[in-house]
């Protein structure tokens, strides 16, 4: 018997990544299978399908609109049953037991009285008309979307603040409100500081750390990528602040974004001065500038904000052993050998740009897909040159498919592509757990490097942060497991994985320390 | 503040869900009430045609 491929274009017809995703996995769990694929027609996808050999003539002149399936199997038989119940599944008209959804949002809002919190995740062209009748009925709104216009953000929070309500985002991966994680968030405890992030995976990582440490969160404000811009003025940023300023349960603010604009800078920092009376840690990576106020502090990265949060709520902060550290990154040179690159392949945007602020300030020259200048963007995201860092969660790789949160499939595939790459020194990557991420993150990536072990002995290292809590559906301690099985390097925080990455490739001493005080809180 | 927005930061949310349903079940999962709405694209031309009208109207 010989394997087969068989696929089918469906032109014109759209499904959600997600549900997409679900007829892959489930397709890919049928007698006889190799590997399968429902995915949009897009340019990343034909790609992703010519990799795993699942591209074929009529799938290739497919167009973005259309819908595309494909399995390769052990026979012709087995290869059109897949498929067949691949289409089957796609065409099924709502997954039995969940309930009733509207296909009209007014009747939704009209029918339900009591709504408080509308969750949009609509393509970004739409999300105006979704978010205004939820904010004209007294509904805040957290914003998943992306590539939502600067003149429709305005208008939105504008007209959110005008009625003394949130609009969180767009592109506000997280939020935890009341307790409860909203879009990507992880299961931590409850406790006296509060978050407000203009970056899903940093109020996931803060979070994460402070809960692990012992200490919890109150409220994380999740205010989308742009609030701290010149353009955005950080219009929710302050409205979370004042509300954290009037929460009893909370005792220290911590605010996290990328470097904000100059006059949106200096607006809070008036703001800050003006209209607060709480302690402040400010985790704005990359950004170059210093305050020197006693109850504003800045943190270097967000390892260093949890640990200054820490101490400022009466705690004792035990992160980051330098000694133990600094033997890691020795254990890790000695398997590196002679091999020069870092790598790094990421999905949270955040813990991306941390471990590239990081490991830029070591090693000078590290190319990126969000470069931290144009002189280190890559020619082709695809491809890593030199020492690389990509945030694979980035537009290039999500068109058309399942954040490689949810969906860890291109991921594995660049992960093998580095780990063979004979100049590769070292290999970071995070594993984020948590509410909407994949079911088995670790497990599915300790496969991928099960599979290219039988090709090559002397695997260069991996070292794996794994994002989440024992409370989370996947557990910590069962992730971290898996991937110690595979001889991976675990580490506690993105910050101390970077410095360890970055110190196994150091020589001079004094640099070495510069970098452990400089990104782990150390005065 | 808003007696709506008390509400949420205690944990009592009542949501509705726009678009991607794993959002949904996660909050269902964690005991907020969740309503669904399902999003069907609008065809572009007739999008272009309320944008147009909508500015208009404004």
């Amino acid at each position: 018997m010989m394997p087969a491929t068989k696929s089918r274009v469906i032109k014109n017809v759209f499904k959600d990544s997600m549900q997409l995703m679900q007829v892959t996995e489930a397709a890919r769990g049928l007698p006889g299978v190799i590997d399968a694929a429902a995915v949009m027609a897009t340019q990343t996808n034909k790609e992703l399908l010519r990799r795993t050999g699942l591209l074929s003539e009529e799938i290739e002149e497919a167009k973005p609109d259309d819908l595309v399936v494909s399995v390769l199997a052990e026979d012709e038989e087995k290869a059109n049953d897949a498929l067949n119940r691949m289409i089957s599944l796609i065409e099924k008209p709502m997954e039995e037991g969940k309930q009733k959804a509207y296909i009209s949002l007014e009747e939704a809002l009209n029918e339900n009285q009591g709504l408080n919190l509308g969750i949009v995740s609509v393509p970004g062209e739409y999300a105006r008309e979704v978010v205004v009748p939820m904010l004209q009925r007294g509904i805040s709104v957290h914003l998943f979307s992306d590539h939502v216009s600067v003149e429709d953000e305005v208008y939105m929070k504008d007209y959110a603040l005008e009625r003394g309500l949130l609009l969180l985002g767009p592109s506000a991966g997280t939020s935890i409100l009341g307790g409860k994680g909203i879009a990507f968030a992880n299961s931590v405890r409850r406790g006296p500081v509060g978050i407000v992030s203009a970056s899903g995976t940093g109020l996931q990582e803060l979070s994460v750390i402070l809960s692990r440490a012992g200490t919890g969160i109150s409220q994380g404000f999740g205010v989308g990528g742009r609030d701290l811009s010149d353009q955005i003025m950080g219009k929710m940023t302050k409205s979370s602040i004042s509300i954290l300023e009037e929460d009893t349960e909370t005792d220290v603010v911590c605010i996290v974004s990328k470097p904000p604009g100059e006059r949106a800078m200096t607006e809070l920092l008036s703001f800050l001065r003006e209209k607060t009376r709480k302690r402040y840690v400010l985790c704005l990576l990359g950004w170059e500038g210093n305050i020197k106020e006693e109850r504003i502090k800045i943190a270097p990265s967000l390892h260093a904000a949890a640990k200054f949060c820490i101490e400022m709520v009466g705690g004792e902060a035990e992160l980051g052993d330098f000694e133990k550290l600094l033997a890691i990154a020795e254990e890790i040179r000695e398997r590196a050998g002679k091999r020069r690159f870092l790598r790094g392949l990421f999905t949270g945007g955040t813990l991306a740009y941390e471990a590239l602020i990081i490991s830029s300030q070591a090693l000078g020259d590290v190319y990126s897909n969000i470069p931290i200048s144009p002189e280190f963007r890559l020619r082709d995201s695809n491809v890593s040159y030199m020492h690389t860092i990509v945030d694979m969660g980035e537009e290039e790789f999500t068109q058309g498919r399942a954040h490689p949160m949810i969906d860890p499939t291109l991921r594995n595939i660049r992960v093998k592509e580095e780990l063979l790459d004979r100049d590769v020194a070292e290999l970071m990557i995070d594993v984020m757990l948590g509410y909407a991420s994949h079911h088995d993150p670790a497990g599915s990536v300790a496969k991928a490097v099960q599979e290219i072990r039988s090709s090559k002995d002397d695997l260069p290292p991996l070292l794996v942060h794994v994002c989440g809590t024992e409370e989370d559906k996947q557990n910590l301690k069962m992730q971290e497991k898996k991937l110690k099985e595979v001889g991976s390097f675990i580490f506690d925080t993105n910050a101390e994985m970077s410095v360890a990455a970055s110190l196994s490739l150091l020589q001079n001493e004094e640099s070495k320390i510069r970098l452990l005080k400089g990104y782990l809180g150390e005065e | 503040m808003d007696e709506k927005l008390k509400s949420i930061l205690k944990g009592e949310i009542q949501a509705v869900n726009v678009g991607l349903e794993i959002f949904a079940d996660e909050l269902e999962s964690q005991g907020a009430k969740v309503i669904r709405v399902r999003f069907i694209r609008r065809p572009k031309l007739e999008k272009e045609l309320k944008d147009i009208l909508d500015i208009l109207g404004s």
